[in-house]
């Protein structure tokens, strides 16, 4: 029997919770040997939040400063 | 969208950043420049704010630099890439084609037997002496 280990689990957004696009499934070990910009997209809040709850986010941002002045 | 009206553009590489409407293109399409890179981009995935700029339709980049410059807002330049050559590495700059090799075995061979050639003519002449007449 060869010693296998398991994988990691997939990658999730922080505010909604569905899996995150762009970003690899593997052993660390083979995950610090690539290039950083093909570890997460980029944009900001890139490995964090999927392309809808990051749009949200901004418009919050924004409108908030609208209502204060 | 007016020509002119200031929005933060929410998708992409340049999400979080103040832009201008420059152009409108379609009814769904617009061209943006600022603190963004120069291009056409889809009204939905722009927010306006408040205020109206005075630009003409189809500004060009540096007439928006300068009205940014007013209100204290950074503009995104690009700069030309340089072309440069690719580098080669050193055991690929001595490495030869097969039939550069080929034409210089056969080329030596005629060379080693043209040299063997004139070694065998070459021999050494005798030295004739000159009798002196008494």
């Amino acid at each position: 029997m060869h010693f296998h280990r398991r994988m990691p689990g997939k990658a999730q957004c922080s505010g909604c919770g569905d899996n995150l696009k762009g970003v690899p499934r593997n052993i660390p070990s083979k995950i610090h040997n690539t290039s950083k910009s093909k570890k997460r997209p980029e944009r900001p809040f890139g490995g964090m939040l999927c392309s809808r709850c990051s749009r949200q986010k901004i418009k919050e941002d924004i409108r908030k400063i609208f209502s204060l002045k | 969208m007016e020509v002119g009206r200031l929005c933060v553009k929410l998708a992409g590489r340049d999400a979080g950043r103040v832009a201008v409407v420059v152009d409108t293109l379609d009814s769904k399409f617009v061209l943006i420049d600022g603190n963004v890179r120069r291009r056409k981009c889809n009204i939905m995935h722009l927010e306006p704010l408040d205020e109206i700029i005075k630009i003409k339709k189809g500004a060009s980049h540096s007439e928006v630099s300068s009205e940014f410059k007013k209100l204290k807002l950074d503009t995104w330049e690009t700069k030309a890439k340089k072309k440069t050559e690719k580098p080669i590495s050193k055991r690929k700059q001595n490495k030869k084609t097969i039939k550069e090799v080929v034409k210089e075995t056969k080329s030596e061979t005629k060379e080693t037997k043209k040299e063997i050639k004139k070694e065998e003519k070459k021999v050494e002449k005798p030295v004739k002496k000159k009798e002196v007449k008494k």
